[in-house]
């Protein structure tokens, strides 16, 4: 266990099983799709994508499957047809903990390229809106075509987070699929190297809190909020949530999920975080073979 | 917003040129940009719209393209299924034919306009339809490359 790589190393006291873990990084995840009712009938969508030669199996998770094709996805008829949206199983739990119902006003506020935006337009059956905003216009871009693609009437897109966005609480619920360093990702190469290690920002965590605040004073009285990430730093996840539970009167819920988790940290490097911290919902890649994911949903009191 | 009667006379050409009932798209607002015309869910949040900076809304449904109004295929995708007229079922093959040579002849009594694009009851969008027997390909480019490369 001494070669694991940094930063991975300084997290094995706490993801369980870390042999395993580290064992695990030298596979490929396996890749997923969500279907979209919207466009077509589910046993039209299901016979094409068995036309086409893409095997499916169960995921436990309504809409998602685990796709095992030789082709490219993207290159499917049934993704041109707008009837797939490939994406990693775990970026389903951040939108099923949010539980969007119809008609109501959503925020994503960190929306490109739109997996979970789409995704919550598709719990809402396409009524209401969704509010799909980012702070990059070239991922703005991919958001809309995929918006197009999969043929939602419920969607606005905005650019940027704290100039445009409205004022006062108007929002049922909130989601901040934050930017983070992407560690859920991360696989192990041939020479030991970490694939997918994202280059560039240090200032994550300060970043993250002032997103997950400014989204808090979005909500409405009651509603629901949910921080997620791809990451395993305890920085970036559950030392955010300490500091929006410091600032706010918000309050950690409960949740079942629907894969394999473990409960947040309420300690990390010497640091105490709030004891609801154990509230927040850890998935390690190994456990749900798919990308590693962090959520926290939180209610506005 | 556009104006009832602009409403009307969209809402009236996917009536009687597809046979797509009119009452399809009493949920939706119609929204105008400059050539496009979009379709947004109608939902007493949008109030909410008039407070920010948005960059666009709900699907793009129907552009005004040399005078004439042409269905945006994303529309076409979505809501093509409750079409009855103007449709042209092809083959894959005839559909990536249409894609590489931009034109392919179809016999078909359709009165020139366009035409919706199926494949075993996938709807694809549409392209144009001239007398006598010439249909001319009106998918977007990168639509199109993909057809192409799946056949
Ligand atoms: C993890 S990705 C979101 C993935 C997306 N939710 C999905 O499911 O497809 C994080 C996004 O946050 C955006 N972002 C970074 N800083 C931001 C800010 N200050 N305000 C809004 N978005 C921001 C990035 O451009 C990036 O698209």
């Amino acid at each position: 266990m001494e070669d694991a790589p940094s930063p991975l190393a300084s997290y094995l006291d706490f993801i369980p099983d870390p042999e395993e873990y580290l064992g695990s990084l030298t596979d490929f995840l396996p890749p997923y799709i969500r279907i979209n009712p919207i466009k077509a009938p589910v046993s039209r969508i299901l016979g094409l994508l068995q036309e086409e030669g893409v095997r499916l199996a169960d995921t436990g998770i309504s809409w998602f499957y685990q796709a095992a094709s030789s082709r490219v996805l993207g290159s499917l008829r049934a993704y041109h047809l707008g009837y797939i949206y490939p994406q990693a199983l775990s970026s389903a739990l951040p939108v099923l903990a949010l539980d969007p119902e119809p008609g109501e006003l959503v925020l994503d506020m960190c929306a490109a390229p739109g997996g979970k935006a789409t995704h919550i337009s598709q719990l809402m059956d396409d009524t209401g809106t969704v509010v799909a905003n980012d702070r990059k216009y070239r991922r703005i871009t991919a958001l809309t075509a995929n918006i197009k693609r999969l043929g939602i009437t419920n969607t606005v897109v905005t650019l940027n987070s704290r100039t445009i966005l409205p004022a006062g609480q108007p929002f049922d619920r909130v989601l901040v699929d934050a930017p983070c360093s992407g560690e859920g990702r991360y696989r192990i190469g041939p020479h030991r190297e970490i694939i997918h290690r994202k280059r560039g920002r240090t200032d994550l965590p300060a970043i993250q809190k002032g997103l997950l605040v400014k989204a808090f004073d979005l909500v409405k009285p009651g509603g629901m909020l949910v921080y997620s990430t791809c990451t395993i730093n305890p920085l970036e996840n559950e030392a955010v949530v300490h500091h929006l539970l410091q600032q706010r009167s918000a309050r950690l819920l409960p949740w079942t999920p629907p894969l394999e988790w473990s409960p947040g940290l309420t300690e990390f490097m010497g640091k105490e975080y709030d004891t609801s911290c154990r509230l927040c919902r850890r998935f390690y890649p190994h456990r749900i073979r798919s990308v590693g994911f962090f959520l926290a949903r939180i209610v506005k009191v | 917003m556009l104006r009832s009667d602009t409403r009307e006379e969209i809402i009236g050409y996917w009536e009687e040129r597809f046979g797509v009932p009119a009452r399809t798209f009493d949920p939706y607002l119609l929204m105008a940009s400059s050539r496009t015309v979009y379709l947004v869910r109608e939902n007493p949040g949008l109030e909410l719209l008039k407070t920010m900076r948005i960059q666009n809304a709900g699907l793009p449904f129907i552009r005004k393209v040399a005078g004439y109004l042409k269905p945006t295929t994303f529309a076409v995708q979505r809501f093509g299924a409750w079409a009855g007229k103007c449709i042209a079922n092809l083959s894959i093959s005839d559909l990536s034919r249409l894609c590489r040579d931009g034109e392919i002849k179809l016999e078909k009594d359709f009165s020139p306009g366009y035409v919706i694009l199926r494949t075993d009851g996938d709807t694809w969008g549409c392209s144009l339809f001239l007398s006598p027997d010439r249909l001319l390909c009106r998918l977007p480019k990168n639509l199109r490359k993909a057809i192409m490369q799946m056949a």
